[in-house]
């Protein structure tokens, strides 16, 4: 069940043309009217169902396992139980040094003197990364608004990303872009080096970038947003062929949420128009 | 007997007392706010586990607080513990309770029907094409518990509950006396948010399992909190707050003080606290803003919607069962419409938020051919007032000199008068040149100068006045004589001012 394979498919090197080529980075951007959590469950479900991917989602969110296995269930890719190991859940904990935080797959976020780390969280996630996985850094602007750098999340970004390169990995990146403009009239108003993050991750390229965002028009129950994908630098020893998806900001592909699926069309062929 | 039959596992708990299943997903229990209006938004109520930001960035008015009441006494009226952090007991004390005669959702339930019956029963005579056509509704109807504004939380239910603990307090003064802790090496207000954290963790760990819970966070960021909340720590605290309640059958609601939304990164600041809790409303109230109120007569605020609960579900309830939102997309499988403009009001009995839309004759009462004055809400134009004032009086100079000199030309000259040397300024302050025409108008003027002249401030009125004394030995006894008709209506028009019409 992978809504947005046939609309955004990759180089089919591998065995899928739903997930992004090994040794790859995909960047996911959306907006606060338009959260692009649809576009992690079609990948979270390609890996798990047809591919067999172990899946290390560290969810900075804080969004909680049920609600994945919930939503999953749902569109026909049930998570793996618990116990599993092509499964594994990984939530930093933000809580004060003061408070006891059990289970191994809760790294701390900040250390005993307060300062923000994110070494425990990198040593987790290496811990559970073996060969052909798909490892998914989900809320990378949380970790940017509870105090981190964009320096310092960039660079953790980049041990991971080559750890996973090495291991024959995916990576995928999420994060919020609400400061880019919609439109040449729709600039939206930015505060300091909001930008910082996704400038930093974009060069390290190597990968795909998929923007989510709002209709400039407001919400609707026809169309919920707009996607739109560009390539990013390719690494060195990828082959010419394998290039990523390119659909550009001025002709983007809508969708629309359903209860088990997304629909997905080119802009201006939903439900009512020609 | 069917030949199939759902099979639903026996072992499923039954949801905590006050809350009710989503209608998105069965195994999600939700948690009414008290509000049904905005039950109704956040897609059925808010889930167990979440968090509601209740943003108002109106310092004149406290709307955040009534949202919080309404949450708090919701939660004590159905037995489910709560937890206040950062506010006092006065706010507890302050919340609305149910109508008198209110036993359960199932007598509420069948209120509402009886009333409906009442408006059946009115024997009203429609034309038969329209009988059929519902109402038309800016709100959905209630399933909430009945609370209302006029009754307020009796003295013995608020005994009862401080005695069994059913509500508790988290204070923050009581903090900072403890904070001497070495665990961190930060500033007082990280300190204690961090000793906030810890308290309503231990709290939470304490509580009942099985019982729902509310946590309210009154102004979180405000002056209790310390005094230099910067924005990590509050983006940290709610990003704890929520890693502790996200597996627990609890939910919280957290208000802000309007200072911390004010200022020039206030929209990326909103749009930060937004994406870290569940759900985000924001009530603008219009007494900031005096220009507002005659714009939209009915309603007391406008409300934005900034993000809702989208956890559990690939379509997030609100998109799909919000009636108020109105983006749902119908059983005819065309929603199709955008979403809907939304503001709330407070009636005598309870607060509601409801579609806002424009009046029959394009937002105001009345029918009008121009923009609405809002300028009358406005006071702040004495000191232009001030040079306007002047010329007039010179203008007067000369239509006083025509009206002793020819009586018939009086008006035109006058009039024309007063309008050369008004001319440059005219321009610039419109508003004068109605006034000028009033003094020395015949009774046309005088009707001009009612329609337009009667809302403005006394600024105006008292140059008039002024004016009018230098008339009273010259010109004055002829218009007495010539027009005793248009007398009566001075008198009408400018009761509030009879000194300058005595005859």
């Amino acid at each position: 069940m992978t809504y947005l394979t046939s609309h955004l498919p990759f180089p089919s090197s591998s065995s899928s043309s739903s997930l992004p080529p090994p040794r790859s980075h995909l960047i996911i951007s959306d907006t606060l009217a338009s959260p692009g959590h649809f576009a992690t469950y079609h990948l979270l479900s390609s890996a798990l169902g047809k591919e067999k991917r172990k899946v290390i989602w560290v969810d900075f969110r804080g969004e909680g396992r049920a609600s994945w296995e919930a939503i999953l269930k749902k569109i026909g890719t049930p998570l793996p139980p618990l116990t599993s190991n092509s499964f594994i859940h990984i939530s930093p904990s933000s809580l004060p040094s003061s408070i006891k935080v059990s289970t191994k797959n809760t790294p701390r976020l900040f250390d005993g003197n307060d300062a923000p780390s994110l070494r425990e969280t990198y040593d987790t996630t290496l811990s559970h990364l073996t060969e052909h996985s798909l490892v998914i850094l989900d809320g990378l602007s949380e970790l940017d608004w509870i105090g981190f750098s964009a320096l310092e999340i960039s660079k953790f970004v980049r041990a991971v990303f080559a750890k996973v390169k090495l291991s024959n990995s995916i990576l995928i990146s999420t994060l919020h872009a609400d400061h880019l403009p919609l439109s040449s009239t729709i600039i939206p108003p930015k505060e300091g080096n909001e930008d910082e993050l996704l400038d930093r991750l974009l060069r390290m390229g190597q990968g795909c970038w998929w923007r989510i965002a709002h209709l400039p028009s407001g919400r609707s129950g026809d169309v919920m947003g707009e996607i739109s994908s560009h390539p990013l630098t390719k690494s060195i020893g990828m082959e010419e062929d394998q290039k990523s998806p390119y659909v550009s900001r001025s002709n983007p592909l809508q969708y629309r949420l359903e209860p088990n699926t997304v629909r997905v069309f080119p802009k201006g062929t939903g439900r009512g128009f020609l | 007997m069917p030949s199939f039959t759902r099979r639903i596992p026996s072992t499923t708990l039954p949801p905590p007392s006050g809350t009710h299943p989503s209608p998105s997903l069965s195994s999600l229990n939700l948690l009414p706010t008290g509000l049904p209006s905005l039950d109704d938004l956040l897609g059925g109520g808010l889930p167990l586990g979440s968090i509601l930001l209740v943003l108002a960035p109106d310092s004149q008015s406290a709307w955040s607080k009534l949202i919080e009441r309404y949450w708090i006494a919701q939660g004590l009226i159905s037995g489910q513990s709560s937890v206040l952090v950062g506010g006092d007991e006065e706010i507890v004390k302050g919340c609305m309770w149910a109508e008198k005669g209110w036993k359960g959702d199932e007598l509420s339930q069948s209120e509402t029907e009886g009333e409906g019956g009442e408006e059946e029963g009115e024997g009203k005579k429609i034309a038969w094409r329209y009988e059929r056509m519902g109402k038309f509704r800016t709100t959905v109807g209630g399933n909430g518990s009945n609370l209302s504004l006029t009754n307020s939380i009796p003295q013995d239910v608020l005994q009862s509950i401080h005695k069994t603990g059913q509500q508790s307090y988290i204070n923050l003064d009581d903090l900072s006396d403890s904070s001497t802790t070495p665990s961190s090496s930060s500033n007082s207000a990280g300190n204690k948010v961090n000793e906030a954290i810890t308290k309503i963790y231990e709290k939470v760990d304490k509580a009942d399992k099985k019982r729902a819970g509310r946590i309210t966070i009154h102004e979180l960021g405000g002056l209790e909190w310390g005094d230099e909340v910067t924005d990590n720590q509050v983006h940290r605290f709610v990003h704890s707050l929520r890693s502790i309640i996200r597996n627990k059958p609890i939910s919280a609601l957290i208000t802000v003080p309007p200072h911390f939304i004010a200022g020039p990164s206030q929209e990326s600041f909103v749009r930060k606290l937004s994406w870290l809790v569940d759900a985000s409303v924001e009530l603008k109230g219009f007494a900031d803003d005096p220009t507002l109120p005659p714009l939209f007569p009915t309603t007391h605020g406008l409300l934005t919607l900034h993000s809702y609960p989208t956890s559990h579900t690939l379509l997030p309830s609100t998109l799909k069962h919000s009636t108020l939102l109105g983006v749902s997309q119908g059983s005819d499988g065309g929603g199709g419409a955008g979403e809907n403009n939304l503001g709330f009001r407070l009636k005598r009995k309870k607060f509601v938020i409801e579609t806002v839309h424009l009046g029959v004759e394009g937002g105001v009462g009345e029918r009008s051919t121009g923009p609405p004055d809002v300028t009358a809400a406005l006071s702040g134009t004495s000191t232009h007032t001030h040079t306007n004032s002047h010329t007039e009086v010179e203008g007067v100079e000369k239509g006083h000199a025509i009206v002793e000199g020819e009586r018939v030309s009086t008006i035109p000259q006058g009039d024309g008068g007063v309008d050369r040397s008004k001319g440059p300024e005219g321009e610039i302050k419109k508003k004068s040149k109605p006034r000028a025409r009033v003094r020395f108008g015949g009774e046309e003027e005088m009707v001009v100068n009612v329609s337009t002249d009667s809302g403005k401030g006394g600024n105006g009125e008292h140059d008039h006045g002024g004016h009018d004394h230098h008339h009273d030995g010259n010109g004055h006894e002829h218009e007495h004589q010539h027009k005793k008709e248009s007398q009566t209506q001075r008198v009408q028009v400018r009761h509030d001012r009879p000194d300058l019409y005595e005859f």
